[in-house]
This record gives C-alpha cells, structure tokens and sequence, in this order.
C-alpha cells in the first residue's frame, strides 16, 4: 500500500508534479544540510546527555584529571545548548523551508545565502558549546553561550526569516494554509525573544533579579514560541497530506493559533514563584499556562477530527506515526505545564528534576517525535531515493518511544521524591541526604533511558547519512513502510 | 490572513502587549534600586543591604555552572518549605525559625541573580551563615565524598594547583601524594570567598515589613512576598 503516495501522486496532473520537482530541487541542498548537520548534533547531545545522566548520580565516571571539563555543572548547560541550538533549530529549519517551499508553491530563489546562514548558526553553535565547556559559560539557562555568540545565530535566523518571507511573498497557490502562518509565526517570534533576552540579560545592566526573570520568560517562550509552532505546522501540513484529508476545521485551526500567540507571551514567569520579584508576575504566567489549555484542546480536536478513523495508517506510515505521537504528546505537555505551575504541586516540583522532565516532554517527546515524522517524509522527496530500512525506521520508532517514556517518568518521579523530601516538615533539620537519597533510583534509570534514545538516533543518523550520499533503495519501489506482519 | 501586514501586525500586538507587560517594563521600572539606608529601633544608621556578594568568585560558581544544581533562593512559605529548614537562613540555632523569603534587594550588584534552576544540592542563598569554615569549602570542592559520602557534587579538582612539599608543607594544602601536595589555585581562592559571602539574609528595614518592628528579631516573620521598589 503506497501509503503516502496517496495524496501525493494521485490525482495530480504533470504539470504540478514538474513544480514540485523543481521546487524540491531549488531547496535541495539548504533542507539536506540543515537535516544532516541537525542530526549530527542530535546524536552528540544524546551522548553528552547520558555522560551527564550518569555523572547525575556517579560523579566519579570518566572523572580523570584531563577530563575534568566534563564534570556535571558544564556538561549540563553544554548537552542542553547542543539539543536546542545544534539540533531543535536547524531541524525546525529544514522542515520549515521544505514545507513553506512546497506549500507556497514557489521555487527558492538563491540557496546560497542559506548555507551561509547554516554556517553562521553551525559557527555559533559549535563555538558556543565548547565555550560552556572551556569554562566560559554565562550560566543563564539556554543562554550559557558566551555573549559574543548570540549575534551570530541572530544574524543567521534572521537571514533565514527573510528567506521564509521570500518563499511567501512568491507564493503561487491560493489560500494560505495553516502550516505557513505556524511558521511565519516561528520566525517573527524567536528573533524578538531571542534579542530581547540577549539585549536585557547580557547588555543591560539593571537589577539582577529582573535579568533572571527575564530568563525564565525566555526559555518558557522558546518552547512556546519556537519549538511548538514549528512542530505543529509539520503536524498540519503531514497529517492531512498522508491520510488525504483536508484539516477539518478552518476555523478551529485559526482560534487555536490566535489564542496560542496571544496567550504564550505572558508565561514563564511562574518558574519564579515565591522568588524576589512581584508576585503578580508569577501568578499572571500561572493563569496564562492553564489559558493556554483552550487553544491546545482545540488544536487537539481539530487534529482529531481531521485524521479521525483513518489513524490505520499508523501500522505502516514512518511520517504519521511519528507525528500521531508527537501530536499527542503535544497536548500531555501542555497539561503538564498548567499542572506545574499551580502553587500546590509547584512547591513540590520547583527546582526538582521534574522542571528537567517537562524539557524533555516538550523537546523531544513533542518536538523532535514531529520533526522525525517530517525528516522521514521529506528526505525521500529532496535526495531522490527512498530510506533504505524500514525495518530500521521500526528500532528508531521504538526506541525513541521506549526511551523518551522512560526518561519522562524517571526525571518526573524522580523530581516528586527529591520535592517531597524538601518539603517534608518532618526533614527541617536534615541534611540534603534525603532529597539525593530519594531520588537516586530514579535518575539511575534516566541513564538507561537515555542509553535507548542513543541507540535510537544513532539508528536514525546512519540511515540520514544514507539518504544524503543518495545511497537509499530506488524510488520506482514505493516508499520505504513498517515491515508487514508483527505486532508493531 | 492573507495579507502579511496585517498577520504581522497581528502578531506584533499579541505579543507586544506580554513582552511590554511582562519584560520590558518591569526591568526598566526596577533598573536602579539600590540600597536602602534606615535606622533600626535603637537608632543606629543601618543599610539594606547589608553587604554584597564577592564578585570574582561569582565569575567561578558562573563558569563552573554552580547554578545547574544549586538555588540562591529562599521561597516564602505558601510557596515551599525553604523558610523553615534549619542552616537555610542567618539563624543557625538548633531550633525551629523562620528565613525570610528571598528579596530583590538580596541580589543587588550582581551580573545576575542565579535564582537557580534545580536542587540537586541544596541552596546556597545563605551558605555564609551556614558553613564559615574557608577549610571546609576547600576540602569539600576538592573532594566532596571525602566530606559527605553520599554527595553526588562533581569534584573540583582542576582548581586545585600540584607542587612539590617545602619543608613541613603548606598551611592551604587540601591534600597530599607523595611529594606534591595540592593547594587552592586563584580561582578555588575566589569562588569559596564567594560562598563566604554569601548571606542572602539582612535584616529587612521595619518600613518593609508586614509585622513592623519584629524585623530585626532573631526570627523575623516572613515578610511580604518583595514587590521590589
């Protein structure tokens, strides 16, 4: 069954599948480098972050004196950064130019100026990290890179929106669909979050507390404002073009991404609650988590109602399962972010592995679930041969789920338990034994988690790179499926 | 939406209104606090801060990435159980009392607050008070399970300089091997001064506090959460 062929060969006439091929050319090589070089920096921060899940609760592994830049406080912000920077962004990226390209129906005008862009951000990125871990670090979280770094990803993004803008301005199609207003959206926000933070937190001398607090809006934000619009513009684009279905409701798509920019600026704040500023500035971020649940259950149903009844597709299609599962995480994220933020659980939860927990459920349960659905459905299209194992694509699947469920839970109980022992009365003249003590088991098993999502993308990268020498299984075959047969 | 004007202006008040309401203004309205000079009950001309922290050193704790794992940050109590842990605040009594919440003011001439973004180590808002033994910072950063056996807190080893014993050896020395011994380097000198100084818990002048004369007891109540001004 050519699954995701259906919509996509049949039914269209020569002319349009000769555009889009020659639009899938004209953005060959940006999508290809931004996917390859994400991924690349994808299995990295894997591999930093189980080095840094062990040294969690082991911090004498790999502790030799030459090593002694890997210890736990460096290698912390240094995997974080690369996870965001390296692969979140040029993933977003890739995707975004691909889908903006094909949805506008114009060809891209000059790539070159987007590898220099890619440059520029790989340049920023790659000396950011080794900065955090040369001993350089600001140690403002997502901001550690050194503050001569903040310019080059600024210039790049901003090289990157213009060409966005670019691929809309020429568009050739009628309407404007949902996709492109996710990512138009993407990058307006995160160049203004993006300079603000710097501007405020690294050239502004004011109160230091109003810097931090700046901080906390900003990483609140990035999520919000860059990695879900991305992520639910692949998810609104991929589904109804795979199952052939139009987005049920146009106008349920328009609340859930008005309400979304409306609503998104006002939080952050409420990882500060109880800290020295005003109180009303945590309480507003409060209510707006909890706000946001309307349009994220609206979002949720249109998506529903779009690919209700036809989700058999997710026995065989590598692009819809992926993004089912990064669809639905979607909205298990946003219960956990209201969740989190009201006082009676924030007590427990604020600074505890669990803040590390709602990360990963938002970046790579989310996020990278939906890119890995758009990587798989876009590589075919611009590399001009089809994955080589679908088998392959099936350990990458579960893996990652395995993994990234595991993971969540793990850093989840293990941020109650270490909450719990601070905040047990019964512990006021304790040592901190208990916390680290409670925890312990628990961040043990991220490590294991982590050892699963590294299989995983080391799975993905080796079939990636594949695909981008040309080297996959001939296109006159069909697209590569899950294996028939089994049970998964 | 099918002009780009208008979706961009769209955009732009949707979100101008938040980062104007939330950000912009609030920083710039609070840009030049500074110390608040007042006279305690007894008359005496008292500042509020009473001190700041040692700059250098919060250069280390910054490039070490302290703030991975520890706060600088005590929570009122509807917020979290900090106020009330014993060692968390200036009172280090073995008995029950209550450290103020956190303020605006605490953090005052710093770069930036490091309120911090987890507790895999507990908070150091006050580790001045705590733990004043300069000897006892340096064994513990050189070799932290050498102090607690269950720490999970890296060693901080390469901030510790090898050379060779003269005579009956140096008085900093944290350890020895052989013929070398390890004393502090610049840099473990600045970040345990820093830890020295840290004490997040001055006596709040009685203007700002909710019980108006009980600031300066030995267990002040938790004043109001700070506004900031």
């Amino acid at each position: 069954m050519n699954a995701e062929q259906t919509a996509e060969t049949n039914k269209v006439s020569p002319e349009l599948q000769a555009l889009r091929a020659r639009i899938d050319k004209s953005v060959r090589v940006p999508v290809l480098y931004f996917i390859t070089t994400a991924v690349a920096w994808l299995v990295l921060s894997v591999f930093l972050g189980f080095i840094a899940s062990v040294k969690a609760y082991y911090p004498g592994f790999l502790d030799w004196d030459a090593l002694y830049f890997l210890h736990y406080g460096r290698l912390h912000p240094a995997f974080m950064n690369a996870l965001i920077y390296g692969w979140g962004f040029q993933a977003g990226i890739g995707v975004m130019l691909w889908i903006m390209a094909r949805l506008c129906r114009a060809e891209l005008p000059s790539s070159r100026v987007l590898i220099l862009a890619g440059l520029l951000w790989n340049v920023g990125v790659t000396f950011g990290v080794i900065s955090i871990l040369w001993g350089a670090s600001s140690s403002v979280e997502w901001l550690e890179f050194p503050r001569w770094v903040w310019p080059f990803l600024f210039v790049a993004y901003l090289l990157i929106t213009a060409w966005v803008v670019a691929l809309f301005k020429a568009r050739t199609s009628e309407g404007v669909y949902i996709s492109i207003w996710y990512f138009l959206g993407a990058c307006f926000w995160f160049p203004w979050i993006y300079g603000t933070a710097n501007i405020l937190i690294h050239h502004f001398s004011g109160a230091a507390v109003f810097a931090t607090a700046t901080d906390s809006w900003f990483t609140s934000n990035l999520i919000l404002l860059y990695f879900v619009p991305v992520g639910l513009g692949s998810v609104y684009y991929l589904l109804p073009k795979v199952l052939g279905r139009p987005v049920h409701s146009y106008q349920l798509a328009l609340i859930g991404f008005w309400m979304l920019a409306a609503i998104s600026g006002w939080t952050g704040m409420q990882k500060l609650v109880g800290g020295p500023i005003p109180a009303w500035m945590p309480a507003v971020s409060a209510a707006a988590t909890v706000l946001l649940l309307v349009p994220v259950g609206v979002v949720a149903l249109n998506h529903h109602l779009t690919s209700g009844g036809f989700l058999a597709l997710v026995a065989v299609s590598p692009t819809i399962r992926f993004t089912v599962f990064g669809a639905m995480a979607y909205t298990v994220m946003s219960l956990t972010l209201a969740g989190m933020s009201l006082l009676s659980v924030s007590k427990v939860t604020q600074f505890t592995f669990a803040s590390a927990g709602f990360n990963c459920l938002a970046i790579y349960a989310f996020f990278s679930m939906c890119m890995f659905g758009a990587i798989y459905f876009i590589l075919p299209r611009v590399s001009g041969c089809e994955w080589p194992s679908g088998k392959l694509i099936r350990i990458h699947f579960w893996f990652s789920t395995y993994g990234t469920v595991a993971l969540i839970l793990c850093l989840f109980i293990a941020g109650f338990s270490q909450g719990f022992s601070v905040q047990n009365p019964e512990n006021w003249n304790l040592s901190f034994l208990g916390p680290v003590e409670k925890a312990s088991a628990w961040v043990r098993g991220t490590s294991i988690a982590w050892g699963f999502l590294l299989v995983a993308n080391l799975v993905f990268f080796f079939q990636v790179l594949l695909m981008a020498f040309r080297l996959g299984r001939r296109v006159s075959d069909g697209p590569t499926l899950f294996p028939a047969g089994g049970s998964h | 939406m099918n002009s780009l004007r208008r979706f961009t202006l769209g955009l732009a008040i949707t979100f101008g209104l938040p980062w104007l309401v939330l950000v912009v203004v609030p920083t710039f309205k609070h840009a030049s606090i500074g110390a608040m000079v007042y006279e305690d009950a007894d008359g005496n001309q008292k500042y509020f801060p009473e001190s700041t922290v040692f700059t250098n050193g919060q250069l280390v704790y910054q490039a070490e990435g302290c703030v991975t794992c520890h706060t600088q940050m005590i929570r009122p109590m509807y917020a979290g159980f900090d106020g009330q842990r014993k060692g968390w605040g200036k009172d280090q009594e073995k008995r029950p009392s209550l450290t103020r919440p956190s303020e605006a003011r605490d953090y005052l001439r710093e770069s930036y607050a490091y309120l911090g973004v987890q507790r895999n180590g507990p908070d150091l808002s006050n580790v001045g008070y705590r733990i004043a033994d300069e000897k006892w910072h340096h064994a513990h950063l050189y070799d932290p399970r050498a102090v607690h056996a269950w720490s999970t807190m890296p060693s901080f080893r390469h901030l510790y300089r090898k050379q060779e014993i003269q005579g009956a050896g140096s008085e900093d020395a944290v350890a020895t091997k052989g013929r070398y011994e390890y004393v502090p380097s610049p840099r473990a000198r600045a970040l345990v001064q820093y830890l020295l100084s840290l004490k997040k818990d001055s006596d709040v002048p009685s203007s700002r506090s909710t019980t108006a004369g009980e600031a300066s007891s030995p267990a002040p109540a938790a004043s109001q959460p700070a506004d900031g001004a």
